[in-house]
C-alpha cells in the first residue's frame, strides 16, 4: 500500500488544516463568551392580581390592575395583608418601642448641621430619598400650598413656612422602584446631573439640603433573599456620604413587611442608632390603622383624599397611610426645627390645643 | 505539486477568515453591546467579565439597582466613535425599559457615550464619557 508522496503530503497538510481551524475555532470562542442576549430565566412569583380597595382614593400610578405583569427574580414570600396585633417584642424587635418622632437629637447630629450650614447648606431646604411611597404628590408635596391642617395640627403651620421652599422642588430620587443602590449608580439620572454623577450625588447638588429624609427599603424587600447584605451595605454609603456633606439623615422605618421578618425596620433602626442619627419610626405610627396603612398588596399606603394626601380637616384623615404618613413627616420636620434652626430664622411653634 | 500549492492557500484562507471573525466578536462595540446584554440578563458573572477592574464594582451595583424587576432592552446596536490603541469610545442606540405597574422608566442608551479599554487581551466597558 505505498502511496506516493505528494498525496501522503496532501493528506497530511489536511490533517493539520482540520487540527488548526478547531484550535482557532476554541480559541476563538474562549476569548468571546458573549451572553446570551435573552433576559435570564430565574424561578419567578408572579405577583398575585390586586383587588380595588373602594374605599380610599389613591391616585397611585402603579394601579392594581396593572401589577400582575410584574415579575419579581427571586421566590419572595409576599406577606398577606393582616390587621392582627403585633407580636409581643423579643431583643430583636426593640425598634417597634422605638417613638414616632424622637424626643431628643443627638449633640453629633447638631454638629452635622453645624459643619453644614458652615459649608453652605440651606437651612431652610431638606430632600427625600425614596421609592414610590414617597414620590410628589402623594409625599410632602401638598404642604407647598394645597392643605388643611385641621386643628389638631395647626401648630405645625411654622414648619411648613420654615421648609416653604422644600416641599415642591422636583426630585428625581423618589420614583418607583427606587432602591438603596440606585441611588448610587449614574444610569438613572436625568440631564440635570453630571456624566458619571451618581444620583444621590446629583440630589445633593441640586437642592444643596441641610436634612434628607431617607425612606427606602419597600423595593430593596423584593431583592433581600437574593443578597441579604446589600440594604445594608449601600444603606450605609448613603448615610456616611450625607454625613460628610453636612447633612442629617432622618431614616424612616417602612410600613410594610415584604421581607417577611421586618429585617429591614431593625437594619433601619439599628443603623439610626450607630450613627446617633433622627429615626422617624413610621412603621409605629401606622401599626393602630386598618392593614397598617397599606392597600391590599401589602406595600403601596392607601389614602383616604386622594393627592396630596393632606387635608387633615376631618380625624377620618388619620386612618390612612399616606395621611399619617404627611402628617408624622411633617411633625418630624417641626421637631428638627425647634432642635436646628436659628430661633432668630423661626417662627415660634404655637403649642397644640 | 499543484494539489499541494492548492491545499495550502485553502488553510491560509481559511485561517485568515478564523482571525478576522475572532477579531470582530471581541470589538468595542460588542463588547460594550455584550456588557448590555448581561447587564438586562443579570448575569453577575459575565458583567464582571466585560468590566474593566475599576470599574466593575460599579458595573455590579447598576445591576443591583434593577432589583427584583425584570428591565426589557431593545433595539442595541453599537458601534465605534473613536480607537486609540486600547482604548475607544464607543456610541449605542437603544432602550432599557423597566414596568413598575402602570409607570414605565425608559433608560435610552444614546444619551452616553461609553469608554472601553483593552485589559488582558478583550475589550472591556469602562464607563461613560
Amino acid at each position: 500500500m505505498l502511496k506516493h508522496p505528494i498525496l501522503r503530503q496532501t493528506r497530511f497538510i489536511l490533517f493539520l488544516s482540520v487540527l488548526l481551524s478547531v484550535f482557532l475555532l476554541s480559541a476563538c470562542q474562549s476569548n468571546t463568551t458573549l451572553p446570551a442576549p435573552t433576559v435570564a430565566h430565574q424561578p419567578v412569583d408572579v405577583v398575585e392580581p390586586l383587588t380595588t380597595d373602594p374605599a380610599p382614593i389613591d391616585s397611585e400610578t402603579q394601579t392594581p390592575g396593572e401589577l400582575p405583569t410584574e415579575t419579581l427574580a427571586v421566590t419572595t414570600e409576599v406577606p398577606k395583608p393582616s390587621s392582627t396585633p403585633s407580636p409581643t417584642p423579643t431583643p430583636e424587635d426593640f425598634w417597634q418601642e422605638l417613638p414616632v418622632i424622637p424626643t431628643e437629637l443627638s449633640d453629633k447630629m447638631r454638629e452635622v448641621y453645624q459643619k453644614g450650614i458652615a459649608m453652605g447648606n440651606d437651612p431652610h431646604t431638606f430632600t427625600k430619598l425614596g421609592d414610590c411611597n414617597s414620590m410628589s404628590p402623594d409625599f410632602l408635596h401638598g404642604f407647598g400650598g394645597m392643605y388643611d391642617l385641621g386643628k389638631d395640627y395647626a401648630y405645625l403651620q411654622p414648619a411648613i413656612d420654615y421648609f416653604q421652599k422644600s416641599f415642591r422642588l422636583a426630585n428625581q430620587s423618589t420614583n418607583p422602584g427606587t432602591t438603596t443602590s440606585r441611588l448610587l449608580v449614574s444610569l438613572w439620572t436625568n440631564d440635570l446631573c453630571k456624566r458619571d454623577e451618581i444620583m444621590l450625588d446629583c440630589q445633593y447638588r441640586l437642592d444643596n439640603p441641610s436634612i434628607a429624609i431617607i425612606a427606602l427599603g419597600t423595593i430593596d424587600a423584593k431583592y433581600h433573599q437574593q443578597d441579604p447584605e446589600a440594604y445594608e451595605r449601600n444603606l450605609r454609603i448613603i448615610i456616611e456620604s450625607t454625613l460628610e456633606r453636612g447633612i442629617v439623615p432622618v431614616l424612616a422605618t417602612k410600613a410594610d413587611n415584604i421581607e417577611g421578618d421586618n429585617s429591614i425596620n431593625a437594619t433601619i433602626a439599628r443603623l439610626a442608632m450607630e450613627y446617633e442619627l433622627p429615626l422617624w419610626n413610621f412603621w409605629k405610627a401606622v401599626q393602630p390603622l386598618e392593614n397598617h396603612g397599606l392597600k391590599p398588596d401589602g406595600e403601596h399606603l392607601n389614602s383616604w383624599s386622594g393627592p396630596p394626601a393632606t387635608d387633615f380637616s376631618l380625624p377620618i384623615s388619620m386612618e390612612y397611610g399616606k395621611e399619617v404618613k404627611n402628617i408624622t413627616a411633617l411633625q418630624m420636620l417641626n421637631f428638627l426645627m425647634q432642635q436646628l434652626a436659628d430661633p432668630a430664622e423661626r417662627v415660634s411653634p404655637t403649642p397644640a390645643s | 505539486m499543484i494539489k499541494f500549492k492548492t491545499t495550502f492557500i485553502a488553510v491560509f484562507i481559511l485561517s485568515a477568515i478564523l482571525l478576522a471573525s475572532c477579531a470582530a466578536s471581541s470589538s468595542p462595540a460588542e463588547a460594550v453591546s455584550a456588557y448590555w446584554e448581561a447587564m438586562v440578563a443579570k448575569d453577575k458573572a459575565q458583567l464582571s467579565a466585560l468590566s474593566c477592574s475599576d470599574y466593575e464594582a460599579e458595573a455590579l451595583t447598576t445591576m443591583e439597582s434593577f432589583g427584583a424587576f425584570e428591565p426589557v432592552l431593545s433595539n442595541l446596536e453599537c458601534s465605534v466613535l473613536e480607537t486609540s490603541g486600547d482604548s475607544a469610545t464607543v456610541q449605542c442606540g437603544g432602550t432599557i425599559e423597566v414596568s413598575y405597574g402602570a409607570e414605565v422608566l425608559k433608560i435610552d442608551l444614546s444619551e452616553r457615550n461609553y469608554a472601553v479599554e483593552k485589559e488582558s487581551g478583550d475589550w472591556r466597558m469602562c464607563g461613560t464619557k
